[in-house]
């Protein structure tokens, strides 16, 4: 018997567009990332030998090629198409994630759509430039504000950048408008039990966790999908499309229904 | 060749500019190719220049504090590769415990380290984490499009399932930034009821603009408060 041919599914035009283009620019870039230190080594002969290099590197491949593999789980559904834009340019959670974050609550649009993903390439393309003319700036500025830049109060400032980010932008995320005119009343009641999770694994192997924060994002990710999935089953979390997508909605199940009708008159 | 002669050399800084000019590039087209998408998916100028005036402003002081990382890593590394990597892929924890891990390998000091150690720096800083961006090519793209078919057959639980991710996210990234210390989560609730205070001055005032930079006043905001409870809490 012939295999039936599996059929792709569609895909928008515009998220093919955007995936091919930032193919393109991530070739452009890791050959810009190899070049530097290739051409350095081969003029100055210091090439060296590629067992030494993984034999050195390899508690950082250990590390880090998992961890980043992982996080993009958590990563790709909110940046979506500018995720290779986003690491090209790195400091993806201290800076592109909350960029992103802010960029779809200031739009309105829903996750998920291209309108989000096309304001959250816009975001992570100004935030990417931003970090590039700063940090020219701080290597000119290096010599005359070493010593404000390396003074105590700094030091603290910088090392709490995260939890300053994250206060004002997880604010935000409480309300029950999640974009694009959808409301969602009880979601975070589902972030209940897995916060619980979190902290006491926290408080319990604090040492590993930011260490392993991108395997706990796949783990954080299951845990919040299957309860809100069992909580909205159970019509405890309460979904209001805007009008619009309402009577789509309906006329989606009325047409299932018709077709159901239709395939048991044929029986 | 010493070790800083390389690592300060003008060959690496002309690698270095032309590379990241050619980054900076790739971000003035990407963002281009944005606002072309942008107007026509219908999204008004008004509505995207808001985008760009948030994150410009929200992004200055997170881009100011990687650049105080740099002057932790230029120690190690010279400015020009500092500066490269700072601006590229890395982070500065990242690139502070590749270069440190390099240098024990070898059982190596800044003070007697040659040229040879600064080449294997360079690959050993590189190879890792160019990985990771090398696996984006093959995993990206069938990643986000399986996340966006999540619920696709129902309408309502298609919108439910795609905020899942966010939530979850926060939930993994909020809790050692609140259980790490008393520091950070002071400075989590300060920033947040600067953002709360803020937001209502623009509601009560009608000014507008205030949301622009609601972001960066909580983060001004609270990193300052950071250095007071640090200095009250010792």
């Amino acid at each position: 018997m012939k295999k039936e041919k599996k059929t792709k599914p569609y895909v928008e035009p515009y998220f093919e567009e955007m995936h091919r283009k930032g193919i393109i620019l991530t070739i452009i870039s890791l050959i810009l990332f190899v070049g530097v230190p290739t051409i350095t080594c081969i003029v100055y002969d210091i090439m060296p030998n590629f067992g030494t290099v993984i034999a050195t590197g390899i508690g950082l491949i250990a590390i880090f090629v998992p961890t980043g593999i992982a996080e993009m789980f958590g990563e790709v559904p909110i940046m979506g198409s500018s995720y290779y834009l986003a690491c090209l340019t790195g400091n993806i959670l201290n800076l592109k994630l909350p960029s992103a974050i802010n960029a779809i609550k200031v739009s309105g649009f829903k996750q998920g759509t291209k309108e989000a993903d096309v304001v959250v390439g816009i975001a992570i393309a100004v935030s990417s430039l931003i970090t590039l003319v700063i940090l020219a700036l701080g290597v000119i500025l290096l010599m005359p504000l070493e010593s404000f830049m390396t003074s105590e109060a700094i030091g603290i400032a910088a090392s709490n950048v995260l939890p300053a980010l994250f206060g004002c932008l997880v604010l935000g995320f409480i309300g029950n408008d999640v974009g694009g005119g959808i409301i969602i009343k009880g979601r975070l009641k589902a972030a209940i039990v897995p916060f619980i999770f979190f902290i006491v694994l926290y408080l319990l192997i604090s040492d590993l966790y930011e260490a392993f924060e991108g395997f706990l994002m796949i783990i954080g990710i299951g845990m919040v999908y299957l309860i809100t999935k069992k909580m909205y089953k159970a019509g405890k979390i309460e979904v209001i499309l805007p009008e619009s997508d309402s009577m789509e909605a309906a006329a989606e199940i009325f047409e299932a229904e018709l077709a159901g009708e239709e395939n048991k008159e044929e029986l | 060749m010493s070790y800083q002669e390389v690592s300060e050399s003008s060959l690496l800084y002309v690698l270095v500019i032309v590379s990241l000019l050619i980054i900076a590039a790739i971000c003035v087209y990407y963002l281009l190719l944005c606002m072309r998408k942008a107007k026509e998916m219908g999204i008004s100028k008004q509505k995207v220049n808001e985008i760009i005036k948030s994150t410009a402003i929200f992004s200055i002081v997170p881009s100011i504090a990687i650049a105080i990382g740099l002057v932790t890593l230029v120690i190690v590394i010279g400015i020009p590769y500092a500066w490269f990597r700072l601006s590229v892929i890395g982070s500065v924890s990242y690139e502070l415990m590749a270069s440190n891990m390099a240098l024990s390998a070898l059982k190596l000091d800044l003070a007697n380290a040659d040229a040879d150690a600064f080449g294997l720096i360079m690959w050993v800083m590189c190879v890792p984490i160019t990985s990771t961006v090398l696996a984006n090519i093959f995993v990206c793209k069938p990643m986000h499009l399986g996340t966006m078919r999540v619920g696709s057959g129902d309408k309502k639980w298609g919108a439910l399932s795609q905020t899942t991710f966010m939530t979850a996210l926060l939930v993994v990234l909020i809790v050692p930034m609140i259980f790490g210390g008393l520091v950070g989560l002071l400075t989590f609730v300060t920033s947040a009821l600067i953002a709360v205070v803020v937001s209502m001055l623009a509601k009560k005032t009608g000014a507008k603009w205030m949301n622009d930079f609601i972001l960066a006043i909580c983060l001004i905001g609270a990193m300052g408060m950071s250095i007071v409870y640090t200095n009250l809490l010792g």
